[in-house]
């Protein structure tokens, strides 16, 4: 490969993935359809992918791989977003899509597709580099890697093996550990990617652009400037079908303990020695350790769970949760969630970050916002500072925007704030990637930096469990919150209590 | 309009520009409009024609590069020298906002054109990088012209559009250039991405993996701008230093390279779509089609020093 770099243009050319086939679990789940097949389709689009490239989809259903590729074929012309459908380009794409029926509980399976692996090799010289892509039900991860273990797969010839996992990694601490242990008896830590999709939005990212990439930042950043933390990601619609699958888990388990976990360990770390990927790992995993675990009188303070209720919205029945199909009549689950977490390090001890999440919210938002402290004096006599706040919006219109307060044209003193907005949109009119489309390509260059690891997990779980162990035994109202508001009062009554109010984003 | 070129006058015609578009439109709707703006970038066009052109690229390229755009228009009769401003909009799909950039045309003569530096000084955005894209040759005639050189942080030519009498003239223009400009582009060698990009992609192939460093002899046949071949055939060889390079103009449609050494014979005809040969074997790649507005855009991504064009470009003069 050396000599060939001497060709490469990096700053013009596309990141290249090497030969490589995919194997996808779950290859005719809703992941898969909606978004694995047309992030890769993308990349194709893009010329991203090599020549030498596969994907071989394995679920029960019975199915050939013509009938596999009409099925993806129409997942992509749905799913597909921002790009066109080029048919001739499907043609190419489809000619190395293949399907394997069979149950990954029997040990046959594996056989198979070490079989099949071989023949995609030699017609597409993969080079024996595999990527393993568990896109199926959390209770199939362990024997899926067990079954890969049996055969010897998990570790190549002359090429590179990986696993990419989705969440939820684990219901609880406890199996959450199991579940590490039992990869990791398979395969070693560095070829495991834990995807957690928040990361590879662009607007997570350039939270690390935006604070190690400017000098004026981050002087201001902890405690001394910073009063409080609002992080919020809030979903307009409810379960929509999922209830089944959403009961087991709740806003706690769904949002907060990965994703905006992780986006918050993003907006606190310390600034990294590298942008190599265990160094921002570290940093993560190092803020993520620092969160302080509440003991079990702090977890009912300090997190608060609420349930949507029935309502008319836009003149129509939406049910309540419990009312949902394939939910609990007398369902406990979280459909919102909010928590006050606190981070004993230096930079941050003292400053609450209130994390929520809920379904059936006002509008889908998804943001970061940093108060700062206020002036210590005031000088304007009775006219009341408000603190410069500075927000960070994920989804959608992506930007950033820092409120501060202006002098109001005209006679006298007056006060007002106003708005200094970066909009992502307006100053980047270019097509950003999807997350499965940076995902994947950084599976497959070997670039772990934006999936989760073991220890980070770990300590996400740590510090939620206490909570869940606190709600499988509280006494709840549910619902207790009206869809279409932003959730129940005892979470405006937590922040109360530090003297805060959360904002209406 | 046609206003004064004092900076003075441009700005204030700008802002009332600005604060007319966000007093809404006739039925007293007012959806707003939102500048973006991330460079200045300087035009120079050859023509009232080219200008026209150079407005359409620019409507494109503002969705990925807001600028302030001034393009400096070329006027035949001496002593003219008059501004207008205007902006360019687009309305993003299912957005209710607008966004708009700014537009100054400067229509100059050649003999106020010493002039224009003065006025690019004045309404240049302050802290932000300024481009200068020189579509051709017209205004690299003037010393006067050469004064923006330096308030410009890159300076984008395309020696595709210049009609140098042979190749060594044409690399003394751009040496000559080079030290004057901080970062230099040139769209004949941007052309090219795509082309290299597939043939640095071949040689990830099984077959022809390791064999870079057995190429003896590359040939390029161009059909197009020998400067382009030139730069082609640069940079093949900085990466096969062994290897001896000939380049000539052919017939037909496309051009050709061709690599030969021991274990390797691989010729890539680069037409719509690309041909590769080897090893007895066709293969095809369709390439996205290039226009002015993507060639742009792939130069204004890069305000920083692009070894690869300079190590291409310095092979190439010493081919």
């Amino acid at each position: 490969m050396a000599d060939a770099e001497l060709l490469q243009d990096p700053l013009r050319f596309e990141r290249r993935v090497p030969p490589c086939a995919i194997v996808i679990f779950g290859a005719n789940g809703d992941l898969t359809k909606r978004k694995l097949i047309p992030a890769l389709y993308r990349l194709a689009y893009e010329r991203r992918l090599s020549p030498s490239f596969a994907v071989i989809g394995n679920s029960r259903t019975a199915m050939t791989d013509d009938e596999y590729r009409a099925k993806m074929r129409e997942s992509v012309r749905k799913f597909l977003e921002d790009s066109p459908f080029e048919e001739s380009l499907w043609e190419e794409f489809a000619k190395r899509l293949f399907y394997l029926s069979g149950d990954i509980s029997q040990p046959e399976i594996f056989e198979t597709l070490a079989a099949k692996l071989r023949e995609v090799d030699q017609t597409f010289q993969t080079q024996d580099n595999v990527l393993f892509y568990m896109s199926t039900q959390p209770s199939h991860y362990e024997p899926v890697v067990a079954g890969l273990g049996s055969v010897g797969l998990q570790k190549g010839t002359t090429g590179w093996r990986r696993l990419v996992v989705e969440k939820p990694f684990g219901h609880n601490l406890d199996t959450a550990v199991t579940l590490n242990v039992n990869i990791q008896n398979v395969f070693p830590e560095h070829s495991v990617y834990r995807i957690d999709h928040y990361l590879g939005k662009e607007t997570v990212q350039n939270i690390l652009a935006f604070r190690f990439g400017n000098g004026i930042f981050e002087p201001v950043w902890n405690r001394r400037y910073i009063d409080h933390v609002q992080i919020t990601a809030a979903e307009s619609i409810g379960v929509e079908g999922r209830g089944g699958y959403y009961q087991e888990s709740g806003a706690l388990r769904d949002m907060i303990q990965n994703h905006l976990l992780q986006v918050m360990s993003t907006i606190a770390m310390e600034p990294p020695a590298s942008y190599e990927p265990d160094a921002v790992r570290d940093e993560r995993a190092k803020l993520l350790r620092s969160i302080r675990i509440p003991n079990a009188e702090q977890a009912a303070q300090w997190a608060v769970a609420g349930q949507y209720g029935p309502a008319k919205l836009d003149g129509v029945d939406a049910p309540g949760f419990r009312q949902e199909q394939g939910v609990d009549p007398n369902a406990r689950t979280d459909t919102y969630a909010a928590v006050n977490f606190w981070v004993d390090n230096w930079r941050w001890s003292g400053v609450p970050f209130y994390i929520r999440s809920g379904k059936r919210m006002p509008k889908r938002v998804t943001d970061i916002a940093v108060f700062f402290k206020q002036p210590p004096l005031n000088m304007f006599g009775d006219q009341p500072l408000r603190p410069n706040m500075l927000i960070v919006r994920i989804q959608p219109e992506e930007g950033i925007s820092l409120r501060f307060l202006s002098k109001q044209p005209g006679p006298g003193m007056q006060l007002r704030p106003v708005s200094m907005d970066f909009n992502y949109g307006s100053s980047f009119g270019m097509r950003t990637p999807t997350a499965y489309e940076t995902l994947l390509v950084d599976a497959m260059i070997g670039d772990a930096t934006l999936y989760t690891r073991q220890d980070m997990v770990e300590a996400s779980w740590r510090a939620v469990q206490p909570i869940l162990n606190h709600w499988e035994t509280a006494k709840f109202e549910f619902p207790n919150y009206a869809s279409g508001s932003w959730g129940p009062k005892e979470s405006e009554e937590m922040l109360a209590r530090n003297g805060h109010v959360w904002r209406i984003p | 309009m046609a206003t004064s070129v004092q900076p003075e006058k441009i700005l204030k015609e700008l802002a009332g520009l600005w604060g007319g578009m966000s007093k809404g439109d006739s039925q007293g709707v007012n959806s707003g409009v939102l500048r973006a703006c991330a460079m200045t970038l300087v035009v120079a066009a050859e023509s009232e024609s080219d200008a026209v052109a150079a407005g359409e690229t620019l409507g494109e390229l503002m969705h990925e590069h807001p600028s302030r755009a001034i393009v400096l228009r070329p006027s035949a009769k001496d002593g003219e020298l008059e501004a207008r401003v205007f902006a360019q909009c687009w309305m993003p799909f299912g957005k209710r906002q607008q966004i708009c950039c700014e537009q100054i045309e400067i229509t100059a003569s050649m003999d106020r054109v010493s002039e224009v530096q003065g006025t690019v000084l004045g309404i240049m955005v302050p802290d932000l990088p300024m481009v200068l894209w020189v579509r051709g040759q017209h205004w690299l005639k003037s010393e006067g012209f050469a004064n923006l050189f330096p308030l410009a942080r890159k300076v984008v030519i395309d020696s595709s559009n210049c009609d140098s009498p042979s190749l060594k003239e044409h690399f003394d223009m751009i040496r000559a250039l080079e030290p004057r400009v901080k970062l230099l582009g040139d769209l004949a060698w941007t052309r090219l991405t795509s082309f290299r990009e597939v043939i640095a992609h071949t040689f990830e192939d099984h077959r022809l993996l390791g064999r870079l460093k057995d190429v003896e002899s590359i040939e390029i046949e161009y059909t197009s701008h020998p400067v382009a071949a030139a730069y082609l055939g640069g940079w093949l060889k900085s990466a096969s230093p062994k290897a001896t390079v000939a380049i000539h103009p052919k017939q037909g449609e496309f051009d050709q390279v061709i690599l030969k050494g021991s274990g390797v014979d691989f010729r890539v005809e680069l037409g719509t779509p690309v041909r590769f040969h080897l090893d007895g074997f066709c293969h095809r790649a369709l390439l996205p089609p290039v226009n002015e507005a993507s060639l742009m855009r792939e130069e204004l991504s890069i305000l920083r020093t692009d070894r690869v064009f300079r190590t291409a470009l310095a092979v190439a003069e010493t081919l």
